[in-house]
């Protein structure tokens, strides 16, 4: 075997264990010295997460229940930051005050996260845009974006993938107006696409509520009333509890 | 007691009773969460898998009842000629899950149907499925997934 440095180990092992979760869990780190060598994965905003290899994960922040919120976000989300459609995956968001208000009702998530959900997009794009215009020592408005890379306007053959800038984003700065593309724009929005969640459905990879597995967790069983607006007078629980397995009845 | 299961043709020793269903022995022992629980009483088909080719509802299916037998469920992998893998690619061409729940119960259904008929007729079709209930209502695409799983499982087959 090739002796390798501590150095190559690190970056070895991060990749290979999917950046993903150090740029959830450290996003403290991102913007320090001592990370940017070792960024293989960044989160752009809470809903945007990016690789180096350009591939993006979009992080939902609404409950799937067959609505395919999923798809219609990442759809959202990938217009109007000019990526690369196949490129674009989802996750579910766990529940975070960092993205707001996760209840999912009244068929409100599209029509509540249109807006938000496009200028996090058009800020994301603005800051790769800005780290491409001052690599090319450019403005950014002779900068422009197709899907997933950075366009020089000057020099026609000169582009820059977004996963190749992430070392070179100032997150620190949010540009502020950015411009929401028009309408007559729109890539994805306004046309059909397949779910970003059924091939995952026939290979069983979606975990749903019931698939949930926490240790020594115990399933509860609810007995109801037969009857329309029973109520309960007495129970006896001796025949329940005799069943193997059953712990209590309550 | 142990007992030894031949799970998608991998073998697994469990320690639970024999009269255990083999649902709960799927996704609480085994922890193979693709298979599903849906009404616990083979009312609804989401629980369907494969045993020694036939779609059985494993929520009612003791542990006894499979010893010895090949069990297969939605976790399993395929390879590209595999029923599975056609129906697989059927169900993302049509688009078929809406929610997705009951779609795994469906595809085990599916897959003992195109097993044993390569050319099913709708009503064919409409009699094997008759037990898997899809409360989203995708029952149009779930015929249109297995014509085309079929056609494609024909033209590997080499027939017509």
């Amino acid at each position: 075997m090739t002796d390798i440095s501590r150095r190559q180990f690190l970056k070895t092992s991060i990749t290979a264990t999917g950046g993903l979760l150090l740029a959830c869990h450290l996003p403290g780190l991102i913007n320090t010295a001592a990370a940017q060598t070792l960024n293989t994965t960044i989160e752009l905003n809470p809903h945007i997460i990016i690789q180096t290899s350009g591939a993006i994960t979009i992080m939902i922040p609404k409950s799937e229940m067959g609505q395919d919120i999923q798809t219609t976000l990442a759809m959202i989300i990938c217009d109007e930051l000019d990526a690369d459609w196949a490129q674009v995956d989802v996750a579910q968001a766990p529940l975070n005050d960092k993205y707001g208000d996760q209840a999912t009702y009244s068929s409100m998530s599209t029509i509540s996260l249109w807006q938000p959900m496009r200028e996090l997009a058009a800020q994301a794009r603005a800051i790769f845009i800005q780290a491409a215009a001052a690599k090319w020592n450019i403005n950014s408005k002779q900068c422009f974006c197709i899907k997933g890379y950075v366009y020089n306007s000057q020099a026609r053959l000169l582009k820059v993938g977004y996963g190749e800038l992430i070392n070179d984003l100032d997150l620190s700065i949010k540009p502020k107006n950015v411009v929401l593309k028009d309408v007559k724009d729109f890539s994805l929005i306004g046309k059909s696409k397949p779910s970003l969640r059924i091939p995952k459905i026939v290979n069983a990879e979606t975990k749903y509520g019931l698939d949930l597995d926490i240790p020594d967790m115990k399933y509860a069983a609810v007995a109801r009333s037969p009857f329309f607006g029973g109520t309960l007078k007495h129970y006896n629980a001796e025949k329940t509890l005799s069943i193997p397995g059953v712990i209590k009845v309550i | 007691m142990k007992t030894k299961l031949n799970i998608n043709n991998q073998i697994h020793i469990v320690e639970v009773a024999a009269d255990t269903p083999l649902l709960w022995v799927l996704r609480d022992t085994l922890k193979f969460k693709g298979t599903k629980f849906g009404c616990g009483k083979a009312q609804c088909g989401a629980c369907t898998v494969n045993i020694n080719g036939q779609a059985q509802r494993s929520c009612v299916t003791p542990l006894s009842y499979v010893v010895g037998k090949h069990i297969r469920t939605i976790d399993d992998s395929a390879s590209e000629e595999d029923i599975l893998h056609l129906l697989r690619q059927a169900w993302i061409e049509h688009q078929v899950p809406q929610c997705g729940y009951c779609q795994s119960g469906q595809i085990m259904t599916a897959l003992a149907l195109l097993s044993v008929n390569n050319k099913p007729s709708d009503q064919q079709i409409d009699e094997a499925m008759q037990g898997n209930i899809c409360r989203c209502g995708t029952y149009s695409r779930l015929r249109s997934g297995i014509k085309t799983a079929a056609t494609a499982l024909r033209k590997i087959q080499g027939v017509s």
